[in-house]
């Protein structure tokens, strides 16, 4: 390279949030947050875990939370908001899994129904203290255990590009294993619209006859409203389009149960999916032979070898 | 839309959305706004096909039904490959895009002489075969590339004779004995020129693009060039992306009216009734018609092909060089070709562009040696477009314009250009440590 030097430094380090399951446990930072943090201090921190789950086939240390426990129907919720909260870790133990698949999930709908709100309790226990636009953050990443399989679950982020329609890049779209459509159920236009999320999917060829799995979730169910929109309409609409339909709230601390048991169900429902369409190890390493994932360490000089001829 | 931004970027090309990749990275307030309702106006891959048609063809025009499913088809309006080695790879890399974007590698060069497609070689072997050039001129051809290799500007020992300042390129070729057909093959199929000017300048320019050719195709082995699955549209929307993850916002299908000036200086745009506030406008030339100059033209014709193209050995993916003195001309036809392989076209299908600078006033005519290498053709896009460069550099205005794309084959220009107008706007350069959302993995 000649006249435009660039000067690269390695990049710095990720704000993409790893969780391995359950996710850790974190001191209330929101008024609304009545939680008694227990044990949090004896948790391993997990912010390495992507590091530890590289691409070559690792054992992840696994603190075991029973496989059975994360199959449980989702509960109904108690609205008392003192009960000790259930995401406390298990106590660790030795058993170790091996990395098999990542699910790519994206989220959909209109601005500010909540979405980034929902993905964040789910990867990281907690409801955000900052709401206001979405930066700095492609993804965000939780490790579950389902039937003894540790799966990575990646939930994407629109990145605000959601604001004026038809702005979400194509890519977003690509290789995706589930599809959750978010509406606020305080807010009539974020329902009605979800039938242009869904053309919108179909245009990029996540219809509802395919194999990706798609639900419906009715966020800020805990806010008084006076048109709220109503379950029977909401179900109707869901049957409609063949999903299922949760109203939760990613806010209130006694919906966090629900929050992580419909994220729960949804892993489920890919972790019993045919292995053909999501990307196992062995199928991503002969994927990378083939077409090529450009990283980093691939920048180095490459050796100098004389021109062929 | 009532507040001010930092920088209003029009148009979603590749330059705009690099440039506002970079300016949102660095913390700047951006709005970027396009026209189309589709990311990547003039370096668009467009999908359906039906859009292809629409554009060219007006709306009742439609493709055939053997054509397929119209959404597996991206289809590009600019040609080019990504040089393996290049710039914009380590920008993809040091940005984090390549997350977004999945890579795979041209599978053959190919440079026409004697009317006959010749594969540019790859390796010792194919060299040792190719009937390119006869046997001593390979061996004088050899210690060249040795030469190449080991040249170091800033070190005399490596000149071996020869004064970077002073020689030009056609002395090089003298010094090494090398005939008039290799200096034409290494000039246009190695070091990409697209006219024969490099050989009259100082040769060190050259021998660094012969370098990248190496470098490039010693990464991947089959040839030097990379090239984004879905199509070339898949870079401006993944820098689009990166864009929007740094607090960028976006608006597509948002028709602008034009660039409002206060006492000599952009002060926002007007969309409609409404104005938009921005302190400085970055574009592209069709947003700026009054700021810009025509440097030239180029032609540009898209073909739809039911069949690889003869004599490329049934390659999925190729480009082919015919240099200027082969059919007479001043600058050299390009044709660059993939498929399915590449997910731009349903199976069986190909998509080959060919393209080259207008020098005449019959452009289509231009390109009719490279059709005529195509085979049988299903459907002919012609498109002429004309080339831009900003009359105005900005500094008082603070409207930054891209110049459009050339008929390079690859993205040097287009590199050098963005780096250009980002130092021009903030006048900094672009600092990559701003960049934190990666992850360890991309870092490994």
């Amino acid at each position: 390279m000649s006249e435009h030097h660039v000067n690269l430094p390695a990049p710095q380090f990720s704000t993409y949030a790893t969780v391995i399951d359950p996710p850790k446990q974190v001191t209330a930072t929101h008024p609304d947050e009545m939680v008694t943090p227990t044990q949090s201090t004896q948790n391993p921190p997990s912010q390495d875990v992507s590091h530890t789950v590289s691409s070559t086939p690792v054992r992840v240390p696994y603190p075991s939370a029973p496989p059975a426990a994360s199959s449980v129907p989702p509960p109904v919720p108690t609205p008392s908001a003192s009960i000790p909260k259930k995401m406390a870790l298990a106590p660790p133990s030795n058993k170790t899994y091996k990395l098999k698949r990542t699910f790519k999930v994206i989220i959909v709908g209109n601005a500010a129904v909540g979405k980034t709100c929902l993905s964040f309790r789910f990867c990281c226990g907690r409801f955000p203290e900052h709401t206001e636009a979405t930066i700095g953050v492609d993804f965000r990443e939780r490790s579950c255990v389902i039937e003894n399989e540790l799966l990575r679950v990646q939930l994407w982020d629109t990145a605000g590009q959601e604001r004026y329609r038809q702005s979400i890049v194509a890519h977003y779209y690509r290789n995706v294993n589930a599809v959750v459509f978010v509406y606020d159920v305080t807010c009539r236009e974020s329902f009605n619209d979800l039938a242009l999320w869904i053309k919108e999917c179909e245009k990029h060829g996540l219809v509802s006859d395919s194999e990706v799995p798609r639900i419906l979730i009715g966020n800020k169910c805990d806010v008084e409203c006076q048109n709220r929109v109503s379950t029977d309409e909401a179900q109707m609409f869901a049957d409609r389009n063949n999903m299922a339909l949760f109203e939760t709230s990613a806010k209130a601390a006694s919906e966090a149960d629900h929050v992580e048991s419909i994220f729960l169900t949804l892993l489920h429902k890919l972790q019993q999916s045919k292995p053909m369409h999501v990307q196992s190890q062995d199928e991503r390493q002969q994927k990378e032979q083939e077409r090529l994932i450009l990283k980093a360490n691939e920048t180095g000089n490459v050796e100098e070898e004389g021109f062929c001829c | 839309m009532d507040e001010e931004y930092d920088a209003i970027v029009l148009g979603t090309g590749l330059k705009e959305c690099i440039i506002s990749g970079m300016l949102s990275v660095s913390g700047k307030k951006v709005l970027h706004i396009d026209r189309n309702n589709y990311y990547g106006g003039e370096s668009a891959s467009l999908t359906p096909l039906e859009q292809l048609y629409e554009k060219f063809h007006g709306a009742q025009a439609k493709p055939q039904p053997e054509m397929g499913r119209g959404r597996d088809w991206n289809v590009d309006l600019i040609p080019k490959f990504l040089m393996a080695n290049g710039p914009l790879v380590k920008l993809l890399i040091h940005t984090g895009v390549t997350r977004y974007l999945e890579f795979k590698s041209i599978e053959a060069s190919f440079v026409v002489k004697g009317g006959k497609i010749y594969k540019v070689p790859a390796d010792e072997m194919e060299a040792l075969a190719t009937s390119l050039m006869g046997m001593f001129e390979k061996r004088r051809f050899k210690k060249f590339l040795v030469w190449v290799q080991q040249f170091d500007e800033n070190k005399p020992e490596t000149w071996q004779g020869l004064d970077p300042h002073n020689q030009t390129m056609q002395q090089v070729y003298e010094k090494f004995g090398l005939d008039e057909n290799t200096a034409d093959f290494t000039g246009h199929a190695l070091a990409l020129y697209r006219d024969d000017e490099h050989k009259n300048q100082p040769f060190a320019p050259a021998v660094e693009k012969i370098r990248l050719y190496s470098d490039s195709l010693a990464r991947y082995g089959k040839s030097p060039y990379l090239y984004p699955l879905y199509g070339l549209g898949e870079l401006p929307q993944g820098f689009a992306r990166l864009s929007a993850i740094y607090g960028g916002t976006y608006m597509l299908d948002k028709p602008v009216d034009e660039i409002v000036i206060e006492n000599g200086k952009a002060i926002g745009v007007k969309c409609g009734d409404e104005i938009v506030r921005g302190k400085q406008i970055y574009c592209d030339p069709s947003y700026a018609k009054d700021r810009v100059k025509k440097t030239g033209q180029v032609v540009r014709a898209i073909c739809l092909l039911n069949h690889p193209i003869p004599n490329t050995n049934d390659a999925q993916s190729c480009q082919i060089i015919i240099p200027q003195k082969q059919v007479g001309r001043h600058y050299d036809i390009y044709i660059s070709c993939c498929s399915n392989t590449n997910m731009v076209t349903p199976k069986g299908w190909y998509l080959a562009m060919v393209s080259t600078t207008v020098e005449t006033a019959n452009p289509e005519a231009e390109v009719l040696p490279g059709l005529q290498l195509l085979g049988q053709i299903a459907e002919k896009f012609i498109q002429i477009s004309d080339v831009y460069e900003p009359s105005d550099l900005g500094s008082e205005s603070q409207i930054f314009i891209s110049q459009s794309y050339d008929a390079t084959t690859h993205f040097e220009t287009t590199c050098k250009d963005v780096l250009n107008l980002f130092e021009r706007g903030t006048t900094k350069e672009f600092d990559f440590t701003n960049i934190t959302h990666l992850s360890l993995n991309d870092q490994e």
